[in-house]
């Protein structure tokens, strides 16, 4: 099955550990699920989060532009993976897997 | 692709998205691997960020479905403009770049605006065509998924 995961969510837990540049989170999101993301992807989910108030660019550095997570942000990551963890402990449950 | 040309790939965006991040993204694109995956990646993002530029917010379900084939009308124009560039800079004919391409069924006769545009046409609705059966097939597929996950205690 292919992995899918929502690349907003992989940013934000990303930036959770700190500012950090677009290669930066592309480099800490591997590192951190395995996944890969894409440059457009990227930069199709910054812009996005920004609008939303989630994320917050710093003042560039060279080019390349570090982002911080906000307070609004870091809230909504957190119900984001508390939802995950219920349904995880739920379905490891069902299938007899303990938590 | 080379390192040059996978960075300018950054102008496929719309100009207000590039004033606000093709800085940062050309930067970014100068430390990422240039392989196929990327510049697929890079121009659906392009195709999404000309949505958005394009159609009104209110529209996303508009946006969603002409996704495939705004970005197939991109990858084209691109294809056809380097074999254009291509087949001036050899002094070879129309027929040529047409040929070398394979993007269209037919090599002579028409002039090349018209063959860019029918060819672009072409492909956008027959990507949509096949983007929409994927989206039926998953749906189907998904809807049988859940049918028969339905417990019954």
């Amino acid at each position: 099955m292919r992995k899918e995961v929502d690349p907003e969510l992989l940013i934000l837990a990303s930036l959770a550990g700190g500012p950090r540049h677009g290669y930066g989170i592309m480099q800490d999101v591997r590192r951190l699920t395995g996944v890969h993301l894409g440059p457009g992807t990227l930069y199709t989910a910054i812009p996005r989060l920004e609008r939303q108030g989630l994320i917050e660019a710093m003042t560039a550095t060279d080019r390349r532009r570090p982002y911080r997570i906000t307070q609004r942000g870091a809230e909504v990551l957190r119900e984001r993976l508390e939802a995950m963890r219920t349904l995880s402990t739920a379905g490891l449950a069902r299938l007899g897997v303990p938590a | 692709m080379r390192r040059n040309t996978f960075t300018r790939l950054a102008w496929l965006f719309p100009p207000a998205w590039r004033r606000r991040y093709g800085p940062e993204m050309e930067a970014l694109l100068e430390d990422v691997d240039p392989n196929v995956s990327a510049v697929v990646d890079i121009f659906l993002a392009a195709g999404r960020a000309w949505l958005r530029s394009l159609v009104p917010p209110a529209w996303a379900a508009l946006r969603a479905l002409l996704l495939v084939p705004v970005a197939a009308v991109l990858v084209q124009c691109c294809v056809l403009g380097a074999l254009q560039l291509t087949a001036a800079i050899l002094g070879r004919s129309l027929t040529f770049e047409v040929w070398l391409g394979g993007v269209l069924l037919w090599s002579a006769g028409p002039p090349v605006e018209f063959t860019l545009g029918v060819g672009a046409l072409a492909g956008a609705l027959l990507c949509g065509l096949v983007a929409a059966s994927l989206a039926a097939w998953r749906a189907a597929r998904v809807g049988q998924v859940s049918m028969a996950g339905t417990s019954t205690d």
